[in-house]
């Protein structure tokens, strides 16, 4: 029997998926503030498009688990309109894609009404969506548009990677007082693994380090995490001790200071990681080399006191095959 | 078109006189004319005001665009007769009247258009975005049709937590052909949300007629096949607009879902400051204006009694008064600091900011 069809109790030793990590959150949400709730398309009595929220209609009723029409942009401002009210709720979009057709109230409202209301009027709402290519959907159902929501000013956009991130994130997402927007990559809702009971919360701030190691640093988000962390196990094995870092928020830090960065310090601790951007990155390499840099020099930078970084991303089409 | 027989308020005036204990009855001092002077007092001032922030807008003192709603008076003010203060409004960007009408200070919106830190937004919000989140007043939006959504929101969470309040929704007949109409009609119909939707046909959605834009142009009877009461209005007349907006208030607030009314009304000025309004026949304008709202309520109210010479000029003065206090206030502002530009684009910053 699927996950579809039976949604499963919270094993005791700590195995879960990234889909049931991800339910658990939102129960506990629900359960712990009559504030929130959960709205969006086939989120109640289909259980979510990806099975996400299969048994909460039952457990929470049609009221806070509540299937909307096929109308992204009314049901997503008026995810503002209840968050401006005063709602803690969580709006789900079936794939990022879709997502679109409800840009106007996320830039236009939901970014924009704290900056232009002077502090008046927050938006403290969270919309989840999945994102992410490699599952055979083709283009319409696999675009990776973080960045792009990364560059707006007012929104914090998050892509939880692991179990624990799943776990923990919405909890954090919904004490925010912005919006969040949550992507989750579509190949990760079966992924499985074990909750690290030292882990209760997820600090949106800063990255967290998933593997320790010694010899490379691999920073990632989202369908990357576990892949690095799977590279770095190959790579254990001839040697190489590989640290992985996943990132926090993708957004851009604009004007951030990189001078005067110590090369020989790890890069872990030098940029802490958060809110870093791959292009303030390069500006920063820019920076200590001495040297501009230019897009030619993005797929192997090697100029940063002998230590190599380099970029690897999703090939620049609009979907990719089953691996993505 | 507007008289002061018009609407309820008025009508029992002529029908059911307060009784007095001696002398004959004053037409100047019943309820009746009290609440018409009330609303001509209103009207009238969004009418100079407006006027004023077109000669401040030649000086330069305003920038961006300004949308006037000369014209459409009666609809802000008759339609806020029926509203509470625990009610809440959404708003478009032609919502100088809708702010004013709701309450929020003169002062405080023309600071506000002239990008003044006394605005309610510190003067980053400007003609186009007012907000007054102390009176429910949730703007002001720059994108036609964008606010709809946020109304069928403000107004579930009321009927989550089981609050009998209102969420009044203003746009016009060019929101009508938006996606995120039909959209939020369809879901506050489906949900029974407790709004009235006001639409203000005025008709032109900028430059385009309302026949060039709609295939079917009786707004109210498309709206009604969403499942919702819908019927239209004169909305140059202040008492037939008070009296829709008491119903559909009255029916929506009693949880008959959302009601729909066409305002029909018309702008004498251009859609924005911007514009040369070569789009419309003058003969059609001049048409208009002589159902002008605020004269028409005036005239109707001297038929009656309710307004002499002395009375009008008292008013006129008065309101005239308020205008310069709040542009002489407006002046003596000082704009927003450019430091300050990062404050309040998040919640964490702001937090985290010296305040």
């Amino acid at each position: 029997m699927s996950a579809r069809t039976r949604p499963r109790a919270h094993p005791d030793d700590g195995t879960t998926t990234y889909r049931e990590a991800l339910r658990e959150g939102l129960r506990e949400a629900l359960a712990s503030d009559d504030r929130v709730f959960l709205m969006g398309e086939d989120v109640g009595r289909y259980g979510g498009c990806f099975g996400v929220s299969l048994g909460l209609l039952e457990e929470f009723g049609p009221d806070r688990v509540r299937d909307t029409p096929l109308s992204e942009s009314a049901f997503v401002g008026a995810g503002i309109g209840a968050a401006l009210a005063g709602m803690r709720l969580v709006v789900e979009i079936m794939t990022v894609n879709f997502r679109l057709l409800a840009l106007d109230q996320i830039l236009n409202n939901a970014a924009t009404l704290r900056h232009m209301s002077d502090g008046q009027l927050g938006v403290p709402l969270v919309i989840r969506m999945t994102t992410g290519a490699g599952r055979q959907s083709a283009a319409q159902h696999s675009h990776s548009l973080e960045g792009w929501y990364a560059h707006i000013p007012g929104l914090r956009v998050l892509a939880p990677a692991t179990v624990d991130d799943a776990r923990h994130v919405l909890s954090a997402a919904l004490a925010d007082p912005d919006p969040v927007l949550l992507f989750e990559h579509g190949s990760l809702y079966s992924a499985a693994g074990t909750l690290d009971p030292a882990v209760h919360e997820v600090d949106l701030d800063r990255a967290a380090v998933r593997r320790e190691g010694t010899d490379v640093t691999v920073v990632a988000y989202s369908g990357c995490v576990p892949k690095a962390l799977e590279a770095a196990e190959e790579l254990a094995g001839t040697g190489i001790n590989a640290e992985v870092v996943r990132q926090a928020v993708q957004r851009v830090v604009p004007g951030a200071d990189f001078t005067g960065l110590d090369p020989d310090a790890s890069l872990r601790d030098t940029f802490e990681m958060d809110s870093l951007d791959f292009l303030a990155f390069v500006e920063a390499l820019a920076a200590l080399s001495g040297r501009e840099l230019t897009e030619d020099d993005y797929p192997a930078l090697d100029t940063w006191n002998g230590c190599a970084a380099r970029l690897v991303a999703e090939a620049d089409a609009p979907a990719h095959g089953r691996s993505g | 078109m507007a008289t002061a027989h018009g609407g309820t308020t008025a009508g029992t005036s002529q029908t059911k006189r307060p009784r007095r204990a001696r002398g004959p009855a004053t037409p100047s001092r019943t309820p009746a004319a009290a609440h018409d002077r009330d609303l001509l007092r209103q009207m009238l001032f969004i009418r100079r005001f407006e006027e004023r922030c077109v000669e401040l807008y030649s000086a330069a003192a305003i920038r961006g665009f300004v949308h006037l709603y000369i014209g459409e008076e009666a609809v802000a003010v008759g339609v806020h007769q029926a509203l509470d203060e625990a009610d809440a409004v959404v708003s478009t960007y032609r919502e100088h009247g809708h702010a004013l009408a709701r309450g929020v200070p003169p002062e405080a919106v023309m600071a506000e258009m002239c990008g003044k830190t006394t605005g309610y937004s510190h003067g980053r919000g400007g003609s186009m975005h007012l907000f007054d989140a102390g009176r429910r007043f949730y703007g002001g939006n720059a994108i036609v049709g964008g606010g709809l959504p946020l109304a069928a929101g403000l107004a579930l969470a009321d009927r989550m937590r089981g609050e009998s309040r209102v969420t009044c929704c203003f746009f016009g007949d060019g929101a009508f052909a938006e996606g995120e109409f039909h959209e939020t009609a369809n879901l506050a119909a489906l949900w029974g949300l407790p709004v009235p939707f006001v639409c203000e046909n005025n008709p032109y959605a900028m430059g385009t007629a309302l026949a060039r834009e709609h295939a079917q142009t009786d707004l109210a009877m498309r709206a009604a096949s969403y499942g919702m009461a819908a019927w239209a209005v004169d909305g140059m007349d202040v008492h037939a607009v008070e009296k829709a907006a008491r119903g559909a208030v009255e029916s929506t607030r009693a949880g008959s879902g959302p009601h729909f009314l066409e305002m029909r009304t018309y702008r004498f000025r251009a859609h924005s400051t911007y514009d040369p309004d070569g789009y419309r026949p003058k003969d059609e304008v001049e048409e208009w204006k002589r159902h002008d709202p605020v004269t028409g309520l005036a005239d109707g109210m001297r038929a009656a009694g309710f307004l002499d010479t002395d009375a009008q000029e008292a008013l006129d003065h008065e309101v005239m008064e308020a205008i310069d206090r709040a542009v002489r206030a407006a002046e003596q502002a000082p704009e927003e600091l450019a430091e300050d530009l990062l404050l309040h684009v998040t919640g964490r910053h702001e937090e985290a900011a010296p305040s």
